[in-house]
């Protein structure tokens, strides 16, 4: 096109056409922005209305029926005879379960995972070399390959109906020590452990006086990811936990599609919006972290 | 020092403990189990040897839920990448100077940390096909237009393409993330030596930018072939394990817990399907690895 | 100290999450349900066992769709095995055969199975004729229809002049076809038209599999095919599909905006699924359909190395052997009964309001009579949902029969690698 121009026209129509072009991608940008919130927006609205008002058409503007979608969705429909309630889902059990398994395997992975990293990083001993690939293999290694027999181990352990395998297999997590690895070598200086050595510091106490105050930024970039991992598993918890009282906010979640009293667009929007409600607000305090992970995740691999 | 390298054997001691009850162990008890008939519903175990691997290799529906996993992936990864490296290209080039960076990347990044459990609940709500907010929106909702209504489930090939879709939504922003902070790591000389020779921004973001990102790419390409030929979450939620229309939606994994813990709850052939999808996943990353990498450096494999 | 102190938190955490778990196998005061809903809960059965026995009740709820693959584990491995667990009809054939519960005809128990009906108790017997599970509860299944409906297209709403329309399939098809034509295509017969399987599940010959592992597919499944794709075909179903959130909202429209002139539900569905729909109450009558039916149930079983069988009875007891608390339960909750004689003894005083009045528990009581369960299979649930997939890739109705049949059998057959399937 501009070649074709003569020279004084050449700066301008290139202007234009770059504004042009600028305006297209903002518009593309929108489409995309669009189709990222709407799903949701759509859902918080539908949360406030009927199951009625829902099957019947496409709103923006909320309707009357938070609360009754509300007591629909945790306690079940109400009889009016005998005005019991019955087959809801306990969404805010759920939600502290989740909160406790989440946390817990966070808390453990983020320490030990440092803990692991850091001697990979420091020491010099034997079969490291053997070590580290066996966990870069392991991060290669599909979950489901294992399935069929964690689910035999934990039912021989007697561990089915506890959250001891959804929480203690954190230790041992083959990502996050391998990012963590990565984090300390470019942000712990050698020269201050030998320092503290020197002054006669514990192995140990290095690690949580130096080591750990110093990786902290990583260590918080991999326990976000850590504990949206963990918040969001479904597979293994499915197999794990048989009591309803006991589920996690997927579990419940995926019981929407099943339970009878839940069929209800209202309160199934409800169940919908609850659960994305608490993710949104992390996700506004730490997306900034998030990304950053990410992205450094990316440059160095 | 020597002494303090001892250390190293304690600290790294929890991690390997539970690494070999928690990762090892139930690994090599899938192998071991592969080889045997043992079923939840008879209290009686046999070994077997291969029979399992040969019943799987030579079932239909195996091979069908291995087609489908392909059907929902391939799609998705085009499109996901397509999308991705526009958003990307666009974010970092020096001339267009888009504004609200940081802002749309949180937006797209969203849909991502969102459980799958929720999203395969909202696409069920979404994509009902009489009174789903898709219909509705694409037709409007009087009784003519609801006669045009599709049945977005009623066909193995929707069901395939909307989780596709999905699973796109769900990951061109991570995908886009991670491109342009390659991208922008990208030395400045290296544009300014194409911006000299007056190459166009297009001819620039193929021929530097691309292969200078290559080591991304093909990180994200293995991840989602270990992620998305696993694929069980969503097809779970939405069909159990009949599959929905066709069978769609029975992929690999779905097939997998299907045979393990519902039908006739046979964990041995269970076990010898999640081998058989280690191997193919295994063999598919490599070749991946193969195609993209060529014969000119082999040290430049991922990690 | 900072990392200690979180390590001490999490440890609590773990403490926390782990403790309320660890059941003791020996024998107590708790009783441990491993129960598919809550409805023991929300009907108050639990509430009165506590205080009839002074005994507690520890509820689990497993949900329905997964109770089998939770279930079989526990047994295996014998470790945390509740002392009561349950079988729906449609895996209670494969619960009772395992051998893991007791045998409740003999003492301790010797429980009274005389005034039972007959296919309730069939249900609960293993292969080898042992009683191993009891229910309280009968489910016969009918015809809800709406009363505003058949009363504006039919010109009456009796139940007895309505049943006529569905004393055979083709009456059925044609009154669909009536009720379209009069209200120009607006209303329907049916929500879907595969919720008209169970009544064809019901009426099999002969059981899907055989001790051998034979599979054989009962010539009712050909005619629900060829019923449904009539159905669909001739546009007299809403297209529906069972349980999804339109369906529901079909059971309670208002009387002068519905659009579905009948559901096939049984006796559960009256008290279980229409009795929170407040806008549709007193538009329902209850007609009997073209072939009696039962739909669900569930069985108790108690675990043969519980350490607590004695209490465990004592529940199973209460619920199904106690003629006094039955009928007090009956009349409260609305519970069709697995007694003859409670329900004879109530079922002249019963009556709903949903149905305008009309005595569903009469009704049910014929119909009871009819059941017989000896075509039941322990794999039903699944094989039910083959073939309702099966029936889904039709969308238009056009069924081939020939490669409808083809296509169940080759699911069968990847699902069921080692039966025979011919």
């Amino acid at each position: 096109m501009t070649n074709k121009n003569n020279t004084s026209m050449l700066g301008i129509s290139k202007m234009s056409t770059l504004n042009a072009k600028r305006l297209f991608a903002y518009a593309v940008i929108l489409f995309f922005v669009l189709i990222c919130i709407l799903p949701f927006y759509i859902m918080v609205i539908n949360a406030t209305r009927s199951n009625n008002q829902v099957l019947s058409g496409v709103s923006l503007l909320p309707g009357q029926s938070t609360v009754d979608n509300f007591k629909n969705l945790i306690f079940g429909k109400i009889d009016p005879n005998s005005h019991i309630r019955g087959g809801g889902l306990n969404i805010p059990q759920g939600f502290l379960n989740s909160l406790i398994i989440a946390v817990s395997s966070t808390v453990l992975s983020g320490y030990f995972s440092a803990l692991t990293a850091f001697s990979f990083v420091i020491y010099r001993f034997k079969g490291k070399k053997f070590l580290w690939s066996l966990i870069l293999a392991v991060i290669m290694v599909p979950t489901v390959v294992g399935l069929v027999g964690f689910y035999q181990l934990i039912s021989n352990l007697n561990m089915i109906d506890t959250y001891w395998p959804l929480i203690l297999p954190a230790i041992a997590s083959p990502f996050a020590v391998f990012f963590l690895r990565q984090y300390m070598i470019s942000s712990i200086p050698l020269s201050l452990i030998e320092a503290s050595r020197i002054d006669g510091a514990s192995e140990i106490r290095i690690f949580h006086k130096i080591v750990l105050p110093l990786s902290m930024p990583g260590i918080a970039t991999i326990s976000i990811l850590g504990f949206l991992g963990s918040w969001n598993s479904y597979l293994l918890p499915l197999i794990v936990l048989n009591n309803k009282q006991l589920f996690t906010m997927p579990l419940l979640i995926q019981q929407l599609n099943t339970t009878l009293y839940n069929r209800d667009f209202g309160a199934m929007s409800m169940g919908i919006a609850i659960s994305i409600v608490p993710i949104l607000l992390m996700f506004i305090f730490f997306s900034k972290f998030l990304i950053e992970g990410i992205s450094s995740g990316g440059v160095k691999e | 020092m020597r002494g303090l390298n001892r250390w190293a054997y304690l600290f790294i001691l929890p991690f390997f403990v539970i690494f070999a009850i928690f990762t090892a162990y139930p690994i090599i008890s899938t192998l071991i189990t592969s080889f045997t008939n043992e079923s939840m519903a008879t209290m009686s175990t046999k070994f077997v040897g291969l029979s399992n691997y040969y019943s799987e290799i030579t079932s239909g529906l195996f091979w069908k839920s291995f087609g489908n996993t392909l059907a929902i992936w391939i799609p998705n990864i085009i499109l996901q990448m397509a999308i991705a490296l526009l958003l990307a290209a666009w974010f970092t080039n020096s001339e267009l100077k888009l504004k609200g960076k940081g802002v749309f990347r949180a937006i797209f990044f969203f849909p991502n940390i969102i459980t799958v459990t929720t999203i395969a609940i909202l696409v069920y709500v979404l994509f009902d096909w009489q009174h789903g907010v898709i219909n509705q929106l694409l037709f409007g909702s009087g009784t003519a237009e609801t006669a045009k209504y599709i049945n977005w489930f009623d066909r193995g090939w929707r069901i395939q393409l909307i989780i596709g879709i999905i699973q796109t939504w769900m990951w061109f922003g991570y995908t886009m993330i991670m491109l342009m902070a390659g991208i922008q790591a990208m030395p400045v000389s290296m544009y300014e030596a194409a911006t000299i020779d007056g190459a166009s921004g297009a001819r620039i973001f193929f021929s530097i930018v691309l292969p200078y990102i290559r080591p991304i790419l093909v990180y994200i390409i293995i991840t989602s072939i270990i992620g998305g030929l696993q694929m069980f979450d969503m097809p779970w939620v939405l069909f159990q394990n009949q599959g929905g229309a066709d069978q769609g939606a029975m992929t690999m994994s779905v097939y997998m817990y299907s045979r393990s813990f519902t039908w006739d709850q046979n964990l041995g052939a269970g076990s010898a399907v999640a081998w058989i999808m280690f191997g193919i996943i295994a063999v598919a990353s490599f070749a991946y690895l193969k195609v993209a990498y060529g014969k000119e450096d082999r040290q430049d494999g991922i990690n | 100290m900072k990392t200690i102190t979180t390590l001490f938190f999490c440890i609590g955490l773990l403490y926390f999450a782990s403790c309320s778990q660890n059941v003791a196998q020996q024998k107590s005061n708790v009783l441990t349900i491993m129960a598919m809903s809550d409805e023991f809960k929300t009907n108050g059965v639990i509430q009165d066992f506590e205080k009839m026995t002074g005994a507690k009740v520890d509820l689990q709820i497993v949900p329905n769709e997964q109770y089998m693959n939770k279930l079989l584990p526990l047994l295996k491995t014998g470790k945390d095995v509740p002392d009561i667990f349950e079988g729906e009809a449609g895996y209670v054939k494969q619960v009772v055969n395992l051998g893991m519960s007791v045998n409740l005809s003999k003492p301790p128990y010797n429980a009274d199975t005389s005034e039972m009906y007959p296919y309730a108790v069939q249900m609960g017997t293993d292969d080898h004729g042992v009683l191993r599970a009891l229910t309280w509860q009968c489910t016969p299944g009918g015809i809800f229809y709406r009363r505003s409906l058949a009363k504006k297209y039919l010109g009456t709403d009796s139940p007895e002049k309505v049943q006529q329309y569905f004393t055979s399939w083709d009456k059925m098809i044609e009154l669909g076809k009536i009720l379209k034509e009069k209200s120009h295509g607006q209303v329907k017969l049916l929500p879907g038209e595969g919720d008209l399987g169970v009544i064809f599940f019901a009426n099999k010959a002969k059981p899907y599999v055989n001790s051998s592992n034979d599979f054989y597919l009962d010539p009712m499944i050909s005619k629900f095919l060829t019923v449904a794709s009539e159905v669909r075909k001739d546009g007299l179903d809403a297209k529906l599909s069972a349980w999804s959130a339109p369906w529901m909202e079909g059971l309670n429209t208002k009387p002068g905006e519905a659009k579905i002139f009948c559901y096939v539900l049984p006796t559960w569905g009256l008290f279980f699924v229409m009795n929170g729909q407040k806008n549709s109450l007193g538009d329902w009558g209850l007609v009997s359909a073209p072939m009696s039916y039962y739909w669900g149930g569930t069985w108790l079983n108690i675990y043969k190395k519980s350490p607590n069988k004695e209490l465990a009875w004592k529940f199973i007891q209460m619920l199904t052997q106690n003629t006094k608390y039955m009928t007090a339960y009956a009349k409260r909750i609305g519970d069709f009964m697995s007694n003859k004689v409670v329900v004879d003894s109530i079922k002249s005083t019963m009556s709903s309001p949903l149905l305008d009045g009309q005595n569903h528990y009469a009704f049910f009581a014929q119909i009871a009579d009819k059941l017989n369960a000896s075509a039941v299979s322990p794999y039903d649930t699944t094989i039910d949902g083959i073939v309702g997939a099966v029936l889904g890739q039709y969308p238009s109705g056009d069924i081939n029969l020939q490669k409808a049949i083809g296509q169940i059998k080759n699911r069968v057959k990847e699902e069921f690698p080692q039966w025979t399937v011919n």
